[in-house]
């Protein structure tokens, strides 16, 4: 028996696994960690449990002092009412298309200045970083009307400005109301905060192996094809991360959408603005309880966040630890 | 020889410079245009109907510091709420990721409750509900089922005459709770994810090596993660700052929507450089401590 077998027959005793915990010890301390999580999570599932047990009573519901939780007229109506209301299914499309493409073109932005940042040495890089977390802490409504006038007003990064100089008319043109408003940020690395993005990436890559780069250069592998094919494949825990949390910024995204569209662009937009259109609705209808924006509201809110909690659903299953992750053995 | 290993350096930098250029140019074409417009705004008086800029110089930040009677202690509390909230979060947010990292049955439905707060806190849903529940407690006349209370149960330990200062601090702490785990989600999930790139080896020597449970946590886990603790602690510090509970924001917010866009613009500067500041401290106090796995 060689000396691996004789440490991996170790590891399997189960004298050594008595040793390192008693059974009472386990049992307890997976009460405590259940007792725990149980209660952690109704703690945040608190205002989730309300949004439901609001959403599907009847606005009559509402002054009854005995409900509390369990309403005593069932219904669905409000889920329709409010589907139609929103626009829902206009708008959901038209959520999932600005934040896919807006995440998109940020993870990769984000995902090469954090590489830039995390292997290469090079003389501002001092500089810059403290200009990335500088960009961190500035909160977009701060600069939001010269960021306003800068859609308005385009001019292709100052290049139109200059033309301008010469030719005596400024070439610019006016974003809002389109897409690229979302997009030229994103694609530039300034998106919503992409500074994070930049520095949760830098910290994940320089967490990698050297080593992993070293042999792909000795094998003849250019720099940006190992970026490619050996850096974004081994990092890919990372790259989940930031693309789920970059899409939920974009998809619960206010400040930005409601300022650049003058329209109702998406669910976000159409949930702040619900409140106004169901009560127009209900003044237009005598027969209508005025309670009911209540319960339909609640609708609302449970329709703007199913979609992103069960994209969550699915992908949390990747987060569950590969043995091949770790990338280099020995 | 040494004429190459040189130009490999230079062309090291040179690819560095590459990987950064998008980013660059969305700094200072973005990023710089805007700020620089908005800091020009706090050095001047803005005349709204003809769009003239009149430069005042530093009559805006002198303002905010002999006249304002608000900006100096909203700024000190928020400072001393730091001290507390920050590591408070930070503490809890691992020990929850750690607990979500270990095998147990309806792991995958805990994970997604404790991102639940990411995904509404974010958004304008949560400020809906909780105006929501205002307006349903004043149909019913009475207090229901409080949302973001926790009284009910404290009445009930109250009657049962248990002393009532333990209660207060109870309800504190179990009021905190609240918040906090709505503040931790993204803490969570980035910790989540740091503990995926712990290597199986090092868990697999320390076990034949003999390690306990916490030496394992504090020698090998804890080290290992320390990148993404320090992104934490920064996104911490940088949440408290800039999030919209927090008092001196909506301040500073509320003159920017009474249209005094060059004294909110100078509050805003001052306030991110004190930010700047106490960012540039942290990294230099734990960013010794960070390991990470290069030569």
């Amino acid at each position: 028996m060689n000396k691996i077998q004789m440490l991996k027959a170790r590891l399997n005793d189960e004298d050594f696994q008595k040793k390192s915990m008693s059974k009472a010890g386990t049992l307890a301390y997976n009460l405590f960690r259940f007792v725990f999580l149980f209660s952690m999570c109704f703690i945040i599932l608190y205002p989730v449990l309300y949004m439901v047990s609001v959403a599907i009573r009847q606005s009559s519901d509402l002054y009854d002092p005995t409900v509390i939780w369990i309403p005593k007229h069932f219904t669905f109506e409000n889920f329709p009412m409010v589907i139609e209301a929103l626009d829902y299914w206009r708008l959901l499309v038209n959520t999932l298309f600005f934040s896919t493409v807006s995440t998109l073109f940020s993870v990769i932005s984000c995902a090469l200045a954090g590489y830039g940042f995390a292997r290469f040495q090079f003389k501002l890089k001092g500089i810059l970083f403290a200009l990335l977390l500088f960009t961190l802490i500035i909160p977009p409504q701060i600069v939001s009307i010269p960021m306003y006038l800068q859609y308005a007003e385009f001019d292709f990064f100052g290049i139109g400005s200059l033309i301008g100089l010469f030719t005596g008319e400024t070439l610019a043109v006016n974003l809002l109301n389109t897409p690229l408003t979302l997009f030229v940020p994103a694609i530039l690395g300034q998106g919503l905060r992409s500074g994070l993005l930049i520095y949760v990436f830098r910290q994940f890559f320089r967490g990698m192996p050297a080593a992993l780069e070293d042999a792909a250069y000795i094998d003849g592998c250019g720099v940006f094809s190992t970026f490619a094919r050996i850096i974004v494949p081994n990092a890919s825990g990372s790259f989940l991360v930031v693309s789920l949390l970059s899409f939920v910024w974009y998809y619960n995204d206010f400040f930005f959408t409601s300022m650049y569209f003058s329209d109702t662009p998406t669910i976000s937009v159409g949930l702040a603005s619900l409140k106004s259109m169901l009560s127009m609705l209900v003044e237009g209808d005598q027969n209508a309880d005025p309670y009911s924006i209540i319960t339909q509201m609640q609708a609302g809110c449970l329709l703007a966040i199913i979609p992103l909690t069960i994209v969550f659903l699915f992908l949390q299953k990747k987060f569950i630890k590969s043995i091949e992750h770790s990338g280099i053995v020995g | 020889m040494k004429k190459g290993k040189l130009s490999y350096e230079r062309k090291k930098s040179l690819y560095g410079y590459i990987f950064l250029a998008p980013w660059l140019l969305g700094l200072f074409a973005l990023f710089f245009r805007t700020f620089i417009t908005s800091t020009i705004y706090s050095f001047s008086d803005l005349d709204l109907v003809t769009g003239e800029i009149t430069l005042v110089g530093l009559e805006h930040y002198k303002t905010a510091f002999n006249t304002d009677p608000r900006f100096l202690p909203l700024l000190t509390a928020q400072l001393q709420d730091m001290v507390t909230t920050v590591p408070v979060i930070i503490g809890f947010s691992l020990f929850i990721a750690v607990l979500l990292n270990q095998e147990f049955r309806g792991r995958a439905l805990a994970r997604t409750v404790f991102f639940l707060p990411v995904v509404i806190g974010s958004g304008i849903v949560i400020s809906i509900i909780q105006g929501d529940q205002m307006s349903n407690e004043v149909i019913n006349g009475t207090r229901a089922a409080g949302l973001f209370e926790s009284g009910s149960i404290f009445d009930m330990l109250e009657e049962s005459g248990l002393n009532s200062d333990l209660i207060g601090t109870m309800m504190g702490i179990v009021n905190n709770i609240f918040e906090l785990s709505w503040h931790s989600g993204l803490q969570i999930i980035l910790f989540l994810a740091a503990l995926q790139t712990v290597p199986d080896q090092l868990y697999e020597v320390a076990k034949v090596e003999g390690a306990t449970s916490w030496e394992i946590f504090f020698k090998i886990t804890l080290p290992m993660i320390t990148p993404i603790l320090l992104v934490n602690v920064i996104y911490t510090l940088v949440d408290t700052f800039t999030d919209y509970g927090n008092s001196l924001l909506v301040y500073i917010l509320d003159l920017g929507k009474k249209l005094n866009f060059e004294y909110s613009a100078a509050l805003g500067n001052v306030y991110f450089v004190i930010i700047f500041a106490i960012i540039g401290v942290v990294l230099l106090l734990i960013g010794r401590m960070v390991t990470y796995v290069e030569k």
